[in-house]
């Protein structure tokens, strides 16, 4: 009786999630309920974990439920500390979800709600989910080794060494445009500005709370530090309204990029404990909060969806950025469905914390469904906007025009109707001098945001506090992510160049510290300075840079992946990992190929710096101009090759690979896998 | 507030603190070691350094 009571609720999750799924990609001239995306996502995701993610931990993985973990056998209370699984759930998706699913389908909306809601739906299923969770695996197999180790002990020492160059390249093109999302988001907003200003001397407190006053007090200083940045939200507007200290916060986008990269270097020369543990504390907290409250507020509020299933720019005409749907709505939603980067928690902290192998699956497969519904949550609130104030906001000026009544008419000639009295109005009620041209996705999506939480609670009169409220918290993990990522980049560097100048390794020394974090801020500083000063707004080509760049090592993850699933015998099952990492190679070379050599200057980094060379040649630009046109020149050059760089890495693992491949399936190498030996668990015993 | 109802909240809470870090240096305590063991102060700072030696935050 209960099976089939069990069996009839399924059959009813399954319904629901094809019903949302019909509701929303059947619609069209007419606005859908947000509530349908959350049925489809909700539904597809129930059906996935319950049926999908238990065939690859029964038959593909065979994941053994008596076999002790690292955590179990290595325990030391410090690295390895057998953890519930809830919690360890809570750790890793705290760690994966970042600025990358939210930031990503609000540019992808640019499509329509419909291509990006089904990548970010279908891709996490069979793609994410599914790398996260055989990465989490085979580092629990293996003492909770990292992506890198694994690649060399089970691929070879070349795609170990390939891995690790290509995860540094890609946290410098991911910090630099992280960086430039938040660059974009406080562009001369003096209240935005304040209020994240304020989270420096917040974090500090914090610091020194729980180093010196109450040690490892975490609750205690968030609780703080939580109090202390609602009052900086809320102050944020004195200043703002302020005709003395307003001007001092309202910044351009060259000085605010400055700014953000002082801040790296400093984040990643103090002391950890200082800045970077404190606000990453505080982000934690808001991160999980907020997305706890969005999904609340899209029920309560049910918005209506006015994007249209699919626009024109489909074509690959887009003014958010250029690019036809394939490839590159695949790339633009990186982390909502898979996220390379991903594998790189799922070998780091949290195979060291789980207690049995069997929690793999809700931590690995489970925290990525969470993630890419979060992706759909921001999809929904970037797409509940009118489309002529989401063009308006995320499209350059370079694109739309210079002057109000000339982008409300080059939108309203899109097919999109918008006054500039609409954009003002708007601006207004937020507390912003302008929302035009506030490219890079989070603005509209706090805008959004915005329009749901104040639904929810106080209305239009706390639009701007919400709107602050909503471009602080993404401004606040995404710093984050730039404090984090600059102080490991900074270890890699060091664990690079020491391997020449054994003085360089020396991570206690003031010396080597400040020099490689020079290095390391210098690179991902400069993308971000060229982005900022690049005419067609920077978002066009770093994003996509990014994208190509987090997807190829997901690739990377993939291959991987296969490889030991070959060596484990499992060759019946390869598809699993197979399929999607043929999908994934065939997104990005194309991506790549499309980025290097695609005619269209707006799309083709080679043939902008050609347009460009042929405008001076034709004596097009002015005097005034001509160093800043040779720069982007150089920069557009600079790109190809770094995305070509980007293209020959996969292509040279994937060939090391194969050779792999081809001699273990043919005989002609014995497959020996690097797991460490079994140990029975003693929790399956009963012991405790 | 009944005794399920405590139960609950007593474990939600206990979750929290075990997510957030506040509860890792009873954790290390709770835990059979050899030799002196670290002071609140030094394994809160030793734990900050394993945790941001390598990728904690993703995109």
């Amino acid at each position: 009786m209960n099976r089939l009571l069990s069996r009839l609720a399924w059959v009813v999750v399954a319904l629901a999630g094809a019903g949302g799924l019909g509701a929303i990609a059947l619609s069209r001239g007419e606005p859908v309920n947000g509530v349908f995306f959350v049925v489809a996502a909700g539904g597809t995701y129930l059906v996935a974990y319950r049926f999908y993610s238990a065939f690859i931990a029964a038959r593909v993985l065979a994941l053994d439920a008596t076999r002790a973990t690292p955590a179990e056998r290595l325990d030391d209370g410090r690295d390895f500390v057998p953890t519930n699984r809830w919690v360890v759930l809570g750790h890793h998706f705290a760690a994966i979800a970042g600025p990358g699913p939210l930031v990503g389908p609000t540019l992808a909306a640019q499509f329509g709600y419909l291509p990006g809601t089904l990548w970010l739906v279908a891709g996490a299923v069979f793609g994410g989910c599914v790398q996260d969770f055989v990465i989490l695996f085979f580092s629990l197999r293996r003492d909770g080794r990292s992506l890198g180790q694994i690649a060399r002990d089970e691929v070879g020492r070349r795609a170990g060494l390939l891995a690790m160059v290509s995860v540094l390249a890609i946290m410098v093109i991911l910090l630099a445009v992280v960086a430039l999302v938040v660059v974009n988001a406080l562009k001369h907003s003096p209240w935005g500005a304040f209020t994240l200003t304020l989270t420096i001397p917040i974090a500090l407190l914090m610091g020194v709370y729980m180093r010196y006053l109450r040690p490892g007090r975490v609750l205690e200083a968030s609780a703080i530090g939580l109090a202390l940045l609602m009052f900086a939200v809320v102050a944020g507007q004195w200043v703002a309204q302020s005709p003395a200290w307003a001007p001092v916060f309202t910044l351009g986008g060259p000085a605010l990029a400055l700014a953000v990269i002082a801040y790296g270097f400093a984040a990643s020369a103090l002391p950890v404990w200082l800045l970077l543990a404190p606000r990453d504390y505080l982000s934690a907290f808001i991160k999980v909060g907020v997305v706890l409250a969005l999904a609340a507020g899209i029920l309560l509020v049910r918005p209506e969806v006015r994007m249209p299933a699919l626009t024109r720019f489909v074509d690959g005409s887009g003014p958010v950025f250029a690019g036809a749907i394939f490839p590159f709505c695949f790339i633009t939603i990186a982390c909502g469905a898979i996220s390379g980067f991903h594998a790189l928690i799922a070998s780091g902290t949290t195979p060291k914390l789980l207690m049995r192998e069997s929690d793999a699956r809700l931590v690995g497969y489970g925290s990525m469904l969470m993630e890419s519904f979060v992706g759909v949550m921001a999809m929904v609130a970037a797409c509940a906007l009118e489309p002529g104030v989401f063009f308006a906001i995320n499209s350059p000026a370079g694109i739309v025009g210079a002057t109000a009544d000339q982008a409300a008419a080059t939108i309203s000639g899109w097919g999109f109707p918008l006054e500039a009295a609409t954009m003002e109005r708007l601006a207004t009620s937020v507390g912003e001098e302008t929302l035009w041209n506030r490219t890079g996705g989070a603005p509209s999506l706090a805008v959004g945001m915005a329009h749901i939480f104040s639904g929810t609670i106080g209305g239009e009169r706390l639009l701007g506090i919400w709107y602050h409220f909503a471009i602080m918290f993404e401004a606040l993990f995404i710093l984050t992510v730039l404090d984090a990522g600059t102080r490991v980049g900074r270890f890699m560097v060091q664990e690079l160049a020491g391997r020449y100048l054994p003085a360089i390794a020396r991570t206690g020394s003031w010396t080597s510290t400040l020099v490689t974090s020079g290095v390391i801020v210098g690179a991902w500083g400069y993308f971000l300075y060229q982005g900022v000063l690049d005419p067609l707004g920077g978002i066009n080509s770093l994003w996509p840079l990014f994208g190509i760049a987090n997807q190829i090592l997901a690739s990377v993850a993939l291959v991987v992946a296969t490889t030991i699933l070959i060596k484990m015998g499992r060759t019946r099952y390869l598809w699993v990992t197979l399929v999607p990492m043929a999908w994934l190679v065939t997104v990005t070379l194309t991506g790549a190929g499309q980025k290097l050599f695609h005619e269209n200057p707006r799309i083709g980094f080679l043939s902008q710096a050609r347009a460009l060379e042929a405008r001076i040649a034709e004596g097009g630009v002015p005097e005034a101009k001509l160093a800043e046109t040779r720069h982007v020149i150089f920069n557009n050059r600079l790109n190809a090759g770094v995305t070509a760089f980007f293209a020959l890495l996969v292509v040279l693992l994937l060939a090391e690979a194969a050779f792999e491949w081809y001699r273990i399936l043919t005989g002609r190498r014995t497959a020996t896998l690097s797991e460490t030996p079994y140990v029975r668990t003693r929790w399956a015993e009963g012991e405790s | 507030m009944s005794a399920r109802v405590r139960t609950a909240l007593r474990a939600v809470w206990r979750s929290i603190r075990e997510w957030s870090g506040d509860a890792a240096y009873e954790t290390y305590l709770a835990r059979p070691g050899e030799g002196p063991r670290l002071s609140r102060e030094a394994f809160y700072l030793d734990s900050l350094r394993r945790r941001y030696r390598g990728p904690s935050r993703c995109c």
